[in-house]
């Protein structure tokens, strides 16, 4: 609903906006649906006059038609892959986080999710030497965590120093405040490059959970559009500026995710964090006291765990810190050691070929003991939704070759029904499997705004 | 995209009427004055003009801190806050952190009130002993603060620091002595009883002028978060929420001016009808609330030894550790051989003077670089000296009889210049 004013378009000026204000005109919805010929009768204005200001109207601000298959080159050539530092999740995620998507980490308190965060912001930063953004809602993001990780990818100081200039760090601490810096971010990126040689790849927010649940409830009933707001903002940012999306998240006390179902539908990906702690903390004789994490409810058994990972076919290599150690740093491995590394045999990744179902969980790597005693906690992240992977099943219908028209509708409406989704791999997918009986082109709206 | 309307920070009033009006984004309230919007929306011009100053929005390069910055703005930080039992300053990483908020978790008697009020005296230490030299706002809902505690517990550290001064024969130390009396230390610790949910709220929401108003605060302890919440609020779901904006607030106050926030949480029993044990106990408050704090430590009792469990931290490993409670304060268990051997060792200076979290390499190229070589020597002495003579300040009957004595005598002092 863009409201009619002077200037929106050459031939719009102030008398013709305040005679169709009479009529009840004033948006340029009601001048596309209005009945050009009544209106100009009533209002006593030329029908050219209002029939080019409608057609300029609606070639400026209406969507245009672009075949699926230039979406496609176009998804090709912008879409790239950001590793996240952590080989086990990089499989789990058919390789790393994709550019233009937004991607969810949710688990319960302790599970590892900043520590994820802090990860791929360092090996974006390292690895990849493109930029990054991470707003940080809750304080915890310590840069001598990042240094640590940092160092165990670089031996160099002056490396590592210019690895950590390429993260921007922001504290925003409410709703407000984090819709006001992806704005700010927003205009930034849309900004001409003036001397900036390295892109803005990922942006991280850490975390939603807790700068958005106070607005919802009975007495704020529109939380949840602030939070749609965001949702908007960030998936704009994502596809428009060809970053990855990283968005931290709690869960509820029954173990789902937390902000509700609407909020669901927004990441394309979501990957849920567990942990499993093995055995009492000491165990004094006669007497052993349980303290339940919070997250035992998640903890899954081996049996399960193995089931699942022999179905995705990766193969547990021996869990081993591959993290150079600095010689003068006595008790910096101790931040390391939280986040070790698994070396996975995995043939289908190696290959670059292996694609996770959704459901699919792995086991990320263990916090060692700092001092003797102390359990091992396992950690496992399960890819709880991907509109990219899919499941075994896929729909492909079965109709006889020739028969273009049925065709043609049969694809139409699988595009109208992909183009809810949003989401031109998934199309692109289903496309591959239909194009094998048929030959047709499909030419589907899509939306720009 | 331009902003939508929708999303500023507005009421619903004005919302309705900017959508109603045909409104959608920010970019079309740009080319309005004031007098046409109030028009247009039928609103005073006052209330026009908010809106527009909003929909500006601030103009202007922006520029963020990136994370070398951040970490040399860590690194210059002068002092720590230990809990004077290296075993859990090693647990928390070289004392308590500043700039976030600690959680601790415990049953009743664990230690959660003394380890709050043991903190409130360390943070007075001065700087030339390593410590922070600041103030602390003891926030408290149970009414479990105990001046005479506090008394005692300074007078423990104030000898501790006097034998460091008189082994190292500082001129400053010997200086800051001058100053460093228990009268002082109590008159540093600004006092607020909460008594329900709505204090608390309205405390929290007054913290920040507070703290501007006294640059020296480092500290704020709130003990226990868990009480008024648990009894005050039934709603459930509103009390998530005013805990989460409590977080926030919070965490907010600790980044934006380097505070060291400390809170206290209750213990309750989580049922597990699914597994082998039916019952364990977990930190209270639910589990929104455990996302709150950024490091969070669990106080339990195994027979008749205090252990802390260190459950979340994205810097430090998993540990637990043991400490004790003295007439002193809270102390490291002194090492026998009849403990197992998973208690930690008292630490030795080697380990202190190569701090875990202050890395020793950066380039020169840095500008700041001479501030990024840092060790607490100050600090490692505090714990050496304590280490080294174990046997005579915990056990002795003689002292105990001493410092009852002095709590005889402190019990007739009151709490001076208790701000309020």
């Amino acid at each position: 609903m863009v409201v009619l004013r002077q200037g929106l378009c050459s031939g719009l000026d102030a008398e013709l906006v305040a005679s169709l204000k009479a009529r009840g005109v004033t948006t340029v919805q009601d001048l596309v649906c209005a009945n050009l010929a009544q209106l100009a009768i009533d209002a006593d204005l030329p029908y050219k006059r209002i029939a080019m200001v409608r057609r300029v109207l609606v070639a400026q601000l209406g969507a245009f038609l672009a075949s699926a298959e230039m979406a496609y080159a176009e998804l090709l050539s912008s879409t790239a892959i950001l590793p996240t530092g952590c080989t086990a999740l990089n499989s789990l995620l058919d390789c790393g986080l994709y550019t233009g998507e937004l991607t969810e980490i949710t688990g319960a308190p302790g599970t590892g999710k900043t520590q994820v965060c802090a990860c791929v912001a360092v090996s974006v930063a390292c690895d990849l030497k493109q930029r990054v953004f991470y707003i940080d809602t809750t304080g915890s993001l310590s840069p001598s965590l990042l240094l640590c990780l940092t160092q165990a990818k670089l031996t160099e100081p002056s490396l590592q120093a210019s690895a950590l200039q390429r993260i921007e760090i922001v504290k925003a601490f409410d709703a407000f405040s984090v819709l006001d810096e992806v704005e700010k971010f927003q205009k930034r990126l849309s900004e001409p490059l003036l001397a900036r040689e390295e892109e803005v790849r990922v942006l991280l927010l850490d975390s939603v959970f807790s700068v958005f649940s106070p607005l919802f409830g009975s007495g704020h009933a529109d939380g949840q559009s602030f939070l749609m707001h965001l949702a908007r903002q960030l998936k704009f940012l994502a596809k428009e500026y060809n970053l990855a999306v990283v968005v931290t998240n709690g869960v509820l006390s029954s173990g789902r995710e937390a902000l509700g179902r609407a909020w669901s539908h927004v990441p394309n990906v979501r990957i849920s964090l567990s942990m499993e702690r093995s055995g009492p903390p000491n165990k004094v004789a006669g007497q052993s006291m349980e303290v339940a994490g919070p997250s035992d409810e998640h903890a899954c058994t081996d049996v399960e765990i193995e089931d699942d990972i022999v179905r995705s076919d990766v193969e547990m290599a021996e869990m081993e810190e591959n993290i150079e150690i600095d010689a003068t740093d006595d008790g910096s491995d101790r931040h390391v050691k939280k986040f070790e590394r698994i070396e996975t045999k995995d043939t289908r990744s190696e290959s670059g070929g292996g694609v996770n179902s959704v459901g699919d969980i792995i086991r990320l790597g263990g916090t060692s003991a700092a001092s003797g005693g102390d359990p091992k906690s396992l950690r496992y992240a399960k890819l709880t939704k991907s509109t990219r992977q899919v499941s075994d099943s896929v729909f492909v219908p079965a109709f006889p070759c020739g028969r273009d028209s049925l065709a043609l509708m049969v694809l139409l409406i699988f595009s109208i029904t992909a183009n809810c989704f949003g989401d031109t791999w998934l199309m692109r997918r289903n496309i591959e499997c239909l194009s094998q009986n048929v030959d047709s082109k499909i030419y589907l709206n899509m939306a720009i705004n | 995209m331009p902003r939508q309307v929708g999303s500023l920070p507005l009421p619903p009033h004005q919302r309705a009427r900017l959508q109603a009006a045909g409104f959608e984004t920010t970019d079309e309230l740009q080319g309005i004055g004031p007098c046409q919007l109030a028009e247009e929306l039928a609103i005073p011009r006052e209330e026009a003009m908010g809106i527009l100053r909003m929909a500006r929005g601030q103009e202007g390069p922006v520029n963020y801190p990136n994370a070398l910055q951040l970490l040399v703005e860590e690194q210059a930080e002068d002092g720590l806050l230990p809990t004077f039992s290296s075993a859990l300053d090693d647990l928390l990483g070289s004392g308590v952190e500043l700039a976030v908020i600690t959680e601790l978790c415990g049953a009743p008697g664990v230690g959660k009130t003394q380890l709050c009020l043991q903190l409130a005296v360390d943070i007075q230490i001065p700087g030339c002993f390593g410590g922070l030299g600041g103030q602390a706002a003891y926030l408290d809902t149970e009414g479990s603060f105990m001046p005479e505690r506090l008394q005692q517990m300074s007078e423990a550290v104030i000898t501790h620091c006097s034998r460091l001064a008189s082994t190292k024969q500082e001129r400053d130390q010997q200086d800051a002595l001058k100053t460093f009396t228990p009268d002082f230390i109590l008159g540093n610790v600004f006092y607020f009883r909460c008594f329900d949910v709505t204090q608390l709220i309205a405390q929290s929401h007054l913290l920040p002028d507070f703290v501007d108003s006294h640059p020296k605060v480092r500290l704020v302890i709130i003990d226990s978060v868990a009480s008024p919440f648990r009894h005050g609020v039934d709603d459930a779901a509103l009390r998530t929420r005013l805990l989460i904006s409590l977080a926030q607030r919070l965490a907010q106050l600790a980044s934006t001016r380097r505070l060291a926030v400390v809170l206290t949480n209750q213990m309750t029993t989580r049922i597990h009808p699914n597994s082998t044990q039916s019952a364990s106990l977990t930190p209270a408050l639910g589990e929104s609330w455990g996302h709150a704090a950024t490091h969070r430590v669990i106080l339990q009792w195994q027979g008749n030894r205090r252990f802390a469990n260190l459950i979340k931290s994205p810097t430090r490993g998993e540990a637990t550790v043991e400490f004790t409670v003295t007439s002193e304060g809270i102390r490291d268990v002194p090492t026998t051989p009849s403990l197992p051997a998973t208690m930690p060792a008292i630490p030795t200076a080697s380990m202190f003077l190569s701090s875990p979290t202050i890395p020793t390499s950066l380039p020169s190229t840095s500008t700041s670089s001479n501030l990024i070589l840092k060790s607490p020597s100050a600090l490692p002495s505090l714990h050496m000296t304590s280490a080294s003579m174990p046997p005579s300040t915990s056990a002795s009957p003689a002292v105990l009889g001493c410092t009852a004595g002095a709590i005889s005598i402190a019990g007739e002092k009151r709490m001076r210049n208790m701000d309020d």
